[in-house]
């Protein structure tokens, strides 16, 4: 089908310009996944988001640290699926996934660092003592 | 507004890719023979998604600096009214409206699949639903916002109602070029314009709405469902 | 919204207007997408801003020539230097790195033009309208007067509490939010051309350090612009539609904008240098006749710099009481950063030792660089350390250090890269008697202005404040310091006169004039509309000095007969049958949208926004239905 012509042409663009980088990878990759493939992952997000709403209502009825992670953990889930299939970067060449992780990572290093720095000074602020 | 103006470059970008290798190394028309072997155009917009993480970073740090901050004021005498989030809340509404946008990230993928497959009647309508989805979204948040407001949250109620409005705006701004975006692929598409070889064009304006989506599902946990200390 | 003429605009099938065609005559410069052209406008409007900071800068030494000086208010003052500093960090450090980079990277990797020549020119006309917009304010009498960091609760208190009673903390937040956008569209334009559009064998180790530094900086500036950005829109927000951001009042926490100020902030005090340190790693070779020392190591310390420098921001906050374990923390990162930057250092000197130097005015400026930008780096390591930090926090001894990278670094730096690439960009030379006029008057006064600043600093003299009383000893230096400006001043208009005297005189300049090592030398002077008339391939680092130079058995240099150069080809062909890209009006009228809404921001007039949006949008649908070349026959 189309995609296969394109990966057939990408590479005979690679073998006319010979590619420079040791860790170059063709766009060729493009074997992205196919829509019976995005439906199931469609479908378990759906259902993870059922559960995380779910758990919503146990606020009150069990540990509410253990509640937050799996909170957290299942939106990393869902965030994850999204970023892996969706978005492709499953299959995609390595060098958009680093700079997704660099972005995505590098700021959440740096607003966990602000957090630690501000909240380890102003515990006071949100539990001000009369 | 102001975010409107910022992802404007991206749209450039989203169109600027097509022929742009004219100005590479063999004047070829393919995108494909870079260095990376990845395409111009989808390299930046992965570079400005990975630049846009640290913009709603800054706010979804701001939000979770100030979380439940209001309420301690409160109980502290310092100031006098605060918001209770859990109780101007309305979680099956938003679930739903949230639930609205995820599966609009999955009709994109869809009509990404049927361009690349050279069926553009589907594409048509998946591209058209998409765009639907992400127009009941943003009428929901408008709906929510005018419930808020009505129930007396105002911008400047305490730090609550400033970060809360400002992120979730800046978001459903995001939403709102997205949905411009998809609607001039959709008129493209009906003037022919775009067939399986500008399927990158969809992708781009897909890796957008992806982004805009997952950046929502992050915000969804953390502002609605981890639970406010009483 | 404009969706009705949105769409109808998208409906029409053909542009809207006649595609301009021209690439020559006064006109083509505002619809030109030639990266040479477009670096060109950054760099010239980047030098006129650089004549109204430096204004700025003379009436504030004018001020401060006596003790309780009368020659400004002190709200006068503080316009002043807030506009200074915002003028100089963003209307010309930034743009200037800019210029270099969109000049030379394309050159220099091999390639016709830069990823994408219209998001490039969107960049350079964001760039100008919001410097416009920026100096505008001064027409409204209310420019802005909080500092360029603008620190809140100052600026984000609302008008009608009168903390900075003028509109200018709104100009300055809305202002550099339009900044950023050029600035991020420039950093991925970069990013992309840089990381795609090398020529064959063109690796990323063989890639030119200059190069290699507007790489980092693009990754920098992709990463830090966001943050403030958002901290900007807090400080519009709290200041016109009353949130709670930085009201402490209300829980808010003036902090937070400090860290996302300087979580920016310190990563663009990188970007503004790493740019310098590339132009002199390209100078200081050239200029002994020797390979640069240790090239990977420079590029690993750049690479490390871009790193570190982003665990370094709070630095800047010592004095804000963050407690014993952060400022360690921080303290140790700053310490750590001088390394690289020491290493990179000892590189350049390690190229300029045993090498056959010639003492042109760009080497000179290079050498300038590494001696001044030392200086300042010793006063930096000394700020890393806290309790010393305490007793120099907002003294001239800050002003001072940071004076020293950025003045005695960056600009120094841009100075040598002007008379280095002069000749690649214009044909012509400029004069080295009057280049060299220029840079012993700029030595002399940048040291005799900024050296004192660090004894008055030490002493105790605080910055941002509009004058100082008499009898604390400080009258002499701070005289010193106004005649050194003067004399920058003096070496500023020497340099503008070398910049018209060599046109007239034109000097002609040929092909390869310094003797070169990179690719940029081996197209003619001034360089054609489509770069190179082949894509060179390319075998090693330095390729072009290994195309002119080998060795004979006992390691001494020998000219090739051919000599590398392939201006020969030119004579054959005239290059016409290389498409490029057409001229395009629409990146201009989209960039222009954005001052209106401004504009409307500002004044909080909603209906000047949403025209602004509208010829924004205007812009966009027009530039997107336009294809990349004209249709003619070729």
């Amino acid at each position: 089908m189309s995609t296969s012509t394109d990966l057939i042409i990408a590479q005979d663009h690679g073998a006319l310009v010979p590619a420079t980088d040791a860790a170059v990878e063709h766009a060729g990759e493009h074997n992205h996944p196919g829509p019976r493939q995005y439906v199931m992952i469609a479908v378990i997000l759906v259902v993870i988001t059922g559960i995380e709403v779910g758990m919503s209502y146990l606020d009150g009825h069990m540990n509410s640290t253990a509640l937050i992670a799996m909170l957290l953990g299942a939106a990393a889930v869902k965030f994850v699926l999204v970023v892996a299939w969706f978005m492709h970067l499953k299959t995609d060449s390595k060098i958009l996934r680093r700079f997704f992780i660099m972005g995505f990572f590098g700021a959440t290093l740096l607003f966990f660092i602000i957090m630690l720095v501000l909240h380890g000074m102003q515990n006071s602020y949100n539990l001000p003592t009369r | 507004m102001t975010a409107v103006a910022e992802e404007a470059p991206a749209l450039g970008a989203g169109h600027d890719g097509g022929g742009h290798d004219g100005a590479g190394h063999d004047g070829s028309d393919h995108g494909h023979t870079t260095n990376t072997g990845v395409s111009n155009t989808k390299l930046a917009i992965w570079a400005f998604l990975s630049s846009e993480c640290l913009f709603f970073g800054s706010f979804i740090a701001s939000y979770l600096l100030y979380r439940g901050r209001d309420t301690n004021f409160q109980k502290a005498g310092l100031i006098k009214t605060a918001f209770k989030p859990q109780e101007l809340f309305n979680i099956p509404f938003t679930s739903a409206t949230s639930f609205i946008l995820l599966m609009s990230s999955l009709t994109m993928v869809l009509a990404l699949a049927a361009l690349q497959r050279g069926d553009e009647r589907r594409f048509r309508i998946w591209i058209a639903s998409t765009a639907l989805f992400g127009l009941t979204f943003i009428s929901g948040q408008v709906f929510e916002f005018t419930e808020f407001y009505q129930k007396g949250l105002r911008l400047s109620s305490g730090t609550f109602g400033s970060t809360f409005f400002v992120m979730t705006g800046l978001h459903g701004a995001h939403v709102t070029v997205g949905i411009f975006w998809l609607l001039s692929l959709y008129q493209r598409s009906l003037q022919g314009k775009l067939g399986p070889e500008k399927a990158e064009a969809v992708e781009v304006a897909g890796l957008y709405w992806h982004f805009v989506d997952i950046v929502w599902i992050l915000i969804f946990t953390v502002v609605y469902l981890v639970p406010y200390h009483k | 919204m404009t969706t009705v003429e949105h769409s109808a605009v998208i409906a029409q099938p053909r542009p809207l207007l006649a595609r301009p065609t021209k690439t020559s005559g006064w006109t083509s410069w505002f619809t030109t997408i030639d990266h040479k052209k477009i670096g060109i406008m950054y760099g010239a409007t980047a030098l006129i801003f650089l004549v109204a900071g430096g204004i700025e800068a003379l009436l504030i030494r004018l001020q401060l020539w006596r003790p309780n000086g009368t020659i400004l208010t002190a709200a006068t003052y503080n316009q002043l230097f807030t506009m200074h500093g915002t003028t100089m960090v963003f209307l010309v450090g930034m743009p200037l790195a800019v210029a270099f980079g969109n000049f030379l990277v394309p050159l220099m990797i091999g390639a016709r033009d830069v990823a994408f020549p219209r998001i490039n020119m969107l960049g350079y006309w964001v760039f100008l309208f919001g410097g416009i917009f920026l100096y505008s304010s001064f027409l409204f009498g209310s420019a802005p007067n909080g500092g360029w960091f603008g620190y809140t609760p100052l600026t984000s208190t609302p008008l009608a509490h009168g903390f900075l009673p003028s509109r200018g903390p709104d100009f300055w937040a809305v202002g550099l939010i339009m900044l950023g956008i050029g600035s991020v569209t420039s950093g991925v334009n970069f990013i992309v051309t840089i990381l795609n559009m090398r020529a064959p064998g063109m690796t990323l180790l063989r890639m030119p350090v200059f190069v290699w530094m507007t790489f980092i900086i693009a990754m920098l500036t992709l990463f830090a612009l966001p943050p403030v950005t958002a901290a900007l829109i807090q400080v519009y927000m709290d200041r016109n539609f009353g949130t709670n951001f930085f009201n402490a009042a209300q829980g808010g926490d003036p902090l937070l904008y400090q860290h996302l100020f300087w979580l920016f902030g310190h990563p663009e005090v990188y970007i503004l240098i790493l740019p310098g340190m590339g132009i002199v790693s390209e100078t200081l070779p050239v200029f002994s006749r020797k390979p640069l020392f240790g090239a990977r190591v420079v590029v690993m310390s750049g690479i490390a710099i871009g790193f570190v420098g982003w665990g370094v921001w709070v630095h800047h906050m010592y004095a804000t009481g963050l407690g014993p374990a952060t400022t360690t923390g921080f303290g140790i990162a700053t310490m750590a950063i001088a390394v690289p930057t020491g290493v990179k250092i000892f590189n350049w000197l390690g190229t300029v030792w045993g090498g056959a130097v010639r003492l042109t005015t760009s080497m000179l400026f290079s050498l300038g660089f590494i001696a001044m930008f030392t200086l300042g780096g010793l006063s930096g390591v000394m700020h890393s350390i806290v309790p010393s930090n305490a007793q120099q926090h907002d003294t001239y001894f800050v002003v001072a250090h940071f004076h020293y990278v950025l003045f005695g670094g960056l600009v120094f730096a841009i100075f040598s890269g002007f008379y280095y690439w002069w000749p690649k960009a214009f044909g012509h030379f400029l004069s080295e008697k009057m280049g060299k006029i220029n840079f012993w008057l700029l030595f002399i006064g940048f040291n005799l202005t900024f050296f004192p600043m660090h004894i008055v600093g030490l002493q105790g003299m605080p910055r941002r404040t509009y004058t100082y009383g008499a009898g604390h000893g400080w009258e002499l230096l701070n005289q010193m310091e106004t005649v050194g400006a003067f004399i920058i001043a003096l070496s500023v208009l020497v340099f503008f006169v070398n910049v018209i005297a060599s046109r007239i005189r034109n000097d002609v300049a040929p092909a390869d004039p310094w003797d070169g090592r990179t690719l940029e030398w081996s197209i003619p002077s001034p360089v054609p509309a489509y770069n190179f008339l082949e894509i060179p391939e390319v075998h090693e680092f330095d390729d072009f000095w290994h195309k002119k130079y080998t060795e004979d058995e006992e390691g001494r240099l020998v000219r090739l007969p051919s000599g590398g150069s392939d201006a020969g080809q030119h004579e054959v062909s005239d290059g016409s049958h290389i498409h490029l890209p057409s001229p395009s009006y629409w990146p201009m009228v989209f960039a222009l949208g954005l001052p209106i809404s401004g504009y409307g921001f500002v004044f909080k007039n909603w209906l000047l926004v949403g025209v602004g949006v509208a010829v924004l949008m205007f812009g966009l649908t027009a530039w997107l239905i336009e294809p990349d070349t004209a249709h003619e026959d070729h």
